[in-house]
């Protein structure tokens, strides 16, 4: 009986399952980095500097959340409890120390200090965690459920719906209260902000700061479902990129949309063709809308 | 009268590029004074030297007995100076309430004090496009914006930057009537104007800058029929 089915519409059946399935999972991973992306808008919007460190503060969150996880038996999701605010000291500290000192620096040197704040994090993870990957051994959102034919992981899904709502949490701090609006009028125009009574280097500290601790909370949501190594830092810089370029400054919503497109492509690609060729299909996507539309998608004038 | 900006032998510019030199002025309380003269004389660059955007390079500013020539910006602000700069300098990407309330960021009381029910009193139209992004509005609009925007933290002096620039002369007239509006209020006003016309008929006092010093110094009604003036700046 099984076996006298008719294959090809079987076959093709199944094609369809896959790209909705690979769909599905583009979207949850997507979500979260579109949060990674918000913390990364929050930097250059402001002060123009383009945080080459950014995945990298990705990776030390996943190992801050091994740690805490590990060590203190906290519960995975509950970290950014603890990471967030670590982190916001530790990007606040960074940038008073190493950032404010290249703000009227070329562009060439503030490249070149945050690549090496980059190498400089990965080797601190090196020396600290080792070489070999690291993953937490228990969370509460583990195990899958089942809607229709497919299949979706708890944790996945979880850290989506809570990348989405610290999404829509930090636009409504950038709206409606007043350091977010210091941020805002900053990123519009510094001269006049600093007319209106704005200190630009306590909002700029402040942008940095939580820009850096949108990354613990990426971070404790990615170790859920995924192991962390030194040099994946690299990745979710990079994807971040290619995220903000397609979205363009100015836009939480365009950040989602374009974290989703991303995702998908990412997962589609991986899923339906070759798992390699997932960074290729980021970066054909990165060059492509720099190429079209150097503004982005959603983004600003 | 009380004396509450003095500007003590000012000399400044930009990076290493001389543009003022030995400038003295000052403004006393409940004052209008304006400062005209030609386009590149230095009038926009001694304002951002006492709003602290630029620090000179020698001389005193003293703001009600305080020295505020090396204070940064946003503390000129918080001691009562509101300066609106050429071109209005708003948040295009924030709404018309909002760049209002950045007004009055260093001074938050005065929203819950319903002062933008009196700003939108005097600028109607404000009130009709409030949210509004800024950089939708019209010429007009925008400057209006940029004078309210200066206004809401209650300042002690106000020193607006060529207000009338750019604009069609109704436009020009509407922005005086609100600017009167002001001076009967009692509000302290330094103005910076190429519109001569204007600016004397408006202030109590004014100042003649040309290349960087101060040529001239008289009541604007004084001004505006000295020999100098008629020929350079009235076309008389």
């Amino acid at each position: 009986m099984i076996g006298s089915q008719p294959r090809p519409e079987s076959s093709q059946g199944g094609v369809v399952q896959a790209v909705i399935q690979n769909i599905i999972n583009g979207t949850m991973m997507g979500c979260i980095y579109a949060l990674i992306t918000l913390g990364l808008s929050l930097i250059f919007g402001v002060m123009n500097i383009v945080n080459f460190a950014h995945g990298d503060f990705v990776m030390i969150s996943m190992y801050f959340t091994f740690w805490a996880s590990s060590l203190w038996a906290i519960e995975t999701v509950a970290t950014p409890l603890i990471t967030f605010p670590f982190l916001f000291l530790f990007g606040i500290l960074t940038y008073y120390l190493i950032i404010h000192k290249t703000l009227r620096e070329k562009y060439v040197i503030q490249i070149a200090i945050t690549v090496g704040l980059m190498t400089f994090l990965r080797a601190v993870a090196q020396l600290l965690w080792k070489a070999s990957p690291r993953a937490i051994s228990y969370s509460i959102v583990q195990g899958t459920f089942v809607i229709g034919n497919y299949t979706i992981m708890m944790s996945r899904f979880t850290s989506a719906v809570v990348s989405v709502a610290v999404i829509y949490l930090f636009s409504l701090f950038l709206n409606h209260t007043w350091q977010g609006r210091a941020i805002r009028a900053a990123s519009d125009d510094l001269d006049a902000a600093s007319l209106m009574g704005i200190s630009y280097k306590w909002t700029y500290a402040l942008a940095f700061g939580l820009g850096t601790a949108i990354t613990a909370i990426a971070g404790g949501m990615l170790m859920t479902f995924q192991q962390v190594d030194p040099t994946m830092g690299l990745r979710f810089g990079l994807l971040s990129f290619c995220i903000l370029a397609l979205a363009g400054l100015g836009t939480t919503l365009g950040i989602i949309i374009s974290g989703v497109i991303v995702g998908i492509a990412e997962s589609l690609a991986m899923g339906m063709w070759d798992p390699r060729a997932s960074s290729l299909v980021v970066y054909m996507i990165f060059i492509l809308v720099l190429w079209l539309k150097p503004r982005g998608l959603f983004g600003r004038k | 009268m009380k004396e509450m900006l003095v500007v003590e032998n000012l000399n400044a510019g930009y990076g290493k590029v001389p543009i003022l030199k030995d400038v003295s002025i000052r403004v006393n309380e409940g004052e209008v004074v304006a400062i005209i003269g030609p386009n590149g004389a230095g009038k926009s660059t001694l304002l951002k030297n006492v709003s602290g955007l630029l620090n000179g390079y020698s001389g005193k500013i003293r703001f009600t007995e305080q020295n505020i020539e090396s204070l940064p910006a946003h503390k000129v602000t918080r001691l009562g100076i509101s300066y609106v700069p050429e071109g209005g300098r708003l948040f295009p990407n924030m709404t018309v309430r909002e760049n209002l309330l950045m007004g009055a960021f260093c001074n938050r009381e005065e929203i819950k004090k319903g002062i933008l029910n009196e700003i939108y009193e005097l600028f109607p139209v404000l009130k009709d496009r409030a949210r509004q992004f800024a950089r939708t509005l019209s010429g007009g609009e925008k400057q209006m914006l940029a004078i309210a925007r200066g206004m809401v933290s209650r300042p002690n002096l106000i020193m607006l930057d060529e207000p009338s620039l750019g604009l069609a002369p109704n436009l020009v007239d509407s922005i005086y009537e609100r600017l009167k509006a002001l001076k009967e209020r009692g509000l302290t006003i330094l103005l910076v104007e190429q519109n001569t016309n204007y600016a004397l008929e408006f202030s109590d006092r004014g100042y003649v800058l040309e290349n960087g010093s101060i040529v001239m110094e008289g009541s604007g009604k004084d001004l505006a029929v000295s020999e100098h003036i008629k020929r350079h700046y009235l076309g008389l």
